[in-house]
């Protein structure tokens, strides 16, 4: 089996990723998987507005743009499958009456869309240092029309796919994987097989993005503490 | 410092290594010892401690102390610490103060050295204040003071008139705060400068001339991720060059 | 005096569902029951009635327990994407209007509304074969447009509006159309109308996860409001699935998503015999 870019079926893509370009947010990130880049600005917390301000917990508001212009029912889609995933995960308790904005931009879009977006919010929200009960990692597959299932589908993979599937895990993926995940969103024509069969290779390749993100992390952490111990 | 341990989001933090230690000891001391003190960016859930910020681990075995110290760029107002804010609204009792917190920060009248009913600094808005966080919790609005409130002395807080105000990462405004901060010590051999460090991330700068204001406010910015040899050759070059 | 004790106790309970709405919850979850007295996997009466309004191609009202919706289909004729000449159109609209719940403000749709009305969209693809609404290929086509409105909100709309749209679907009769190619106009006699072949019919199945305690199937809206995550099984006649949307962040175990599966493989048939 060959893919379109001569990947195996279970091999990612090559990822990469910067924080804090965006040096007006407080914790910025891209996250890029070839011809598939976000980036994700956080602002927070700040200030809520008065009429939606929360008094025992932060609101945390989600902008998802795709293109320029003004917002589709699509991008509404994800602002909302985004929010579901972090709202719980940001410990908002913390910081009552305020608010965190996460606001992230399509930049290329080559399938994979929905995980990388939640994977650069991930990385966006822990470069703001806005606590989070845990790192969340996401991953796609697509079950092509022979029966065959890769990972990190392109667009041109989903557009002949017969299902595609997209889980969000919390860290350590191992753990949240005994639990259950965080997000799921399958469709197309499958059998509980199938999703199962997906469900596993997500697994693994969500742990494999998180490990890339640990490395960044550690990457700025590291350049930053060597500082404190000198 | 050992090893530099690094932790995510949802880590879980061991802290057996401790108590191992002290079941060596007498039994009597182990009880408090085991007692285990979390720091920021640190929480239990459950049965375990996990992280919920990224950063290094940091743990004193003496008072079995754990926590993470990471980098940020907004700050959540501490009860004690020194913030660099601006006036940014003025009302009967007081002044609200932005200190890049969430909230602004209110700043009472009174709150200044001498200040009485009759005798008041009068500040317009605009005005860059150095001040102390004397109230600080996630269900009010902060609070500053520009004196010690126990002695009525200012302590250096007040004003900042003239000069230049710029903002930094926490990490950097932290390491400022140091006295033996490499940058400034480089600086100040060179040139004579005035510096007001708010850990909030905001820095005043004031000089002679706008030039030297100019320099020292450049070199603090450059000297985010240098170390302390990095610095003075920086500082140096920037010297040479004026 | 028995009388007065019992509504005296039942004004109690209201007064307590009022003042705490969570507590009130959490005993009867807690007792393994639910506040209306249905079993965890139960779902609320459904009731479809097909061709409720005249002046709409194709319609239907689905009640599901309180929650009414009514999805009325209009065809028009209008020229295929350049894209894909063969095709026609299906559009989906939902609308969660303040006369269905007091949380719902007039004005622009809902975040809840679009997002509804986008992943009903998504779906809707399965449904038809858009080439079936072609009458000449890239010159002319049937544009349906479903509009899904929302009368009584009481949790579960999802469920309620898919099987809405699917019953207008086969409730809806297009005239049949010819295209003229010397004048390029669309004559429809009105006369023989025939039926839209259905691809696939859809059928849902919401679980909720309540208070990070219980999975219940086709939650009401007091549930709804103690919700830490959704799961919406969809799935074809033939037993297969369709899709899986789980969201929220609480935790629903593997085995909980397989047995909510297994649940909706058993609801299918329920809503199929309604709909016939």
């Amino acid at each position: 089996m060959t893919r379109p870019d001569n990947r195996e079926a279970s091999h990612l893509r090559a990822m990469h990723c910067s924080l804090g370009q965006l040096n007006r947010a407080d914790g910025s990130a891209q996250f890029t998987a070839q011809n598939t880049s976000v980036v994700c600005g956080v602002f927070g917390p700040v200030e809520a507005k008065v009429y939606e301000e929360k008094l025992d917990r932060a609101v945390v508001e989600v902008k998802f743009r795709s293109d320029i212009g003004s917002s589709t029912t699509k991008d509404k889609w994800v602002e909302s499958a985004i929010r579901s995933t972090f709202e719980r995960e940001i410990l908002a308790h913390q910081h009552p009456r305020t608010l965190v904005q996460i606001n992230i931009q399509l930049r290329e879009s080559d399938g994979s869309v929905d995980s990388a977006a939640i994977n650069a919010t991930s990385l966006a929200l822990v470069d703001a240092g806005i606590p989070l009960k845990s790192m969340i990692s996401a991953a796609t597959c697509a079950v092509l029309s022979d029966d065959v299932v890769v990972v990190d589908p392109t667009q041109e993979e989903i557009d002949a796919a017969r299902s595609v599937h997209t889980f969000a895990f919390a860290n350590p993926v191992s753990d949240s994987n005994k639990q259950g995940p965080l997000y799921v969103d399958s469709r197309g024509n499958f059998t509980m097989d199938e999703y199962n069969h997906c469900y596993d290779l997500c697994v693994l390749a969500a742990e494999r993005v998180l490990a890339f993100m640990r490395t960044a992390i550690e990457g700025k952490v590291t350049k930053e503490a060597k500082i404190n111990t000198t | 410092m050992a090893s530099v341990k690094i932790v995510l989001p949802g880590d879980i933090i061991d802290t057996r290594r401790e108590e191992e230690d002290t079941a060596q000891q007498e039994p009597n001391v182990e009880d408090e010892a085991t007692v285990i003190r979390l720091g920021p960016g640190l929480v239990q859930s459950s049965e375990s401690v996990s992280a919920v910020t990224a950063g290094v681990l940091h743990s004193n075995s003496e008072t079995n102390r754990w926590w993470v110290a990471g980098n940020k760029r907004r700050y959540v107002a501490a009860v004690g610490e020194p913030v660099v804010g601006v006036v940014v609204a003025r009302h009967g009792e007081g002044y609200r103060v932005d200190i890049g917190s969430a909230h602004d920060a209110l700043l009472p009248q009174l709150a200044f050295e001498g200040a009485t009913k009759r005798n008041k600094p009068n500040l317009a808005v605009g005005t860059v204040v150095y001040g102390r966080v004397v109230v600080a919790n996630s269900v009010m609005d902060p609070e500053i003071e520009c004196f010690n409130s126990n002695t009525g002395k200012s302590e250096g807080y007040g004003e900042l008139s003239e000069g230049f105000m710029f903002k930094c990462s926490l990490g950097l405004a932290r390491r400022l705060i140091d006295t033996k901060a490499p940058v400034l010590a480089a600086l100040g051999n060179g040139v004579p400068f005035e510096v007001a460090v708010g850990v909030n991330g905001r820095v005043w700068v004031n000089a002679e001339s706008v030039a030297t204001t100019i320099l020292v406010a450049n070199a603090i910015r450059n000297s985010e991720y240098l170390d302390a040899k990095q610095c003075r050759q920086m500082v140096k070059e920037l010297l040479e060059k004026q | 005096m028995v009388e007065t004790g019992q509504a005296a106790a039942a004004v109690a309970m209201q007064t307590f569902e009022r003042i705490h709405p969570v507590e009130f919850q959490r005993r009867f979850l807690g007792q393994n029951t639910r506040h209306t007295g249905r079993e965890f996997n139960q779902f609320r009466a459904l009731k479809v009635i097909k061709g409720a309004i005249s002046t709409a191609q194709g319609s239907a009202t689905v009640r599901l327990g309180n929650t009414t919706v009514v999805c009325g289909i209009k065809a028009e004729v209008c020229e295929p994407d350049v894209k894909r000449p063969t095709a026609g159109y299906l559009t989906t609209n939902v609308e969660l209007s303040p006369m269905c719940s007091a949380r719902f403000r007039a004005g622009a749709p809902s975040d809840e509304a679009q997002v509804a009305s986008e992943h009903i969209y998504r779906l809707s693809m399965h449904l038809l074969d858009l080439t079936s609404l072609c009458i000449e290929s890239g010159k002319a086509a049937w544009s349906l447009s479903a509009d899904i409105v929302c009368l009584k909100h009481d949790g579960n709309v999802v469920d309620a509006a898919v099987i809405a749209l699917v019953a207008a679907i086969e409730d809806l009769r297009l005239p049949r159309a010819e295209f003229d190619s010397a004048t390029g106009v669309v004559s429809a006699d009105k006369e023989a109308l025939g039926h839209v072949d259905v691809k696939k019919r859809l059928f849902p199945a919401t679980f909720v996860l309540v208070d990070d305690l219980c999975v219940v199937a086709d939650a009401d809206d007091a549930e709804e409001q103690m919700a830490t995550a959704s799961l919406l099984v969809v799935m074809d006649g033939e037993g297969k699935l369709v899709n899986l949307w789980k969201r929220g962040a609480g935790v629903i175990s593997r085995e909980a998503v397989e047995q909510c599966v297994e649940r909706a493989r058993e609801r299918m048939s329920e809503i199929a015999k309604v709909l016939d």
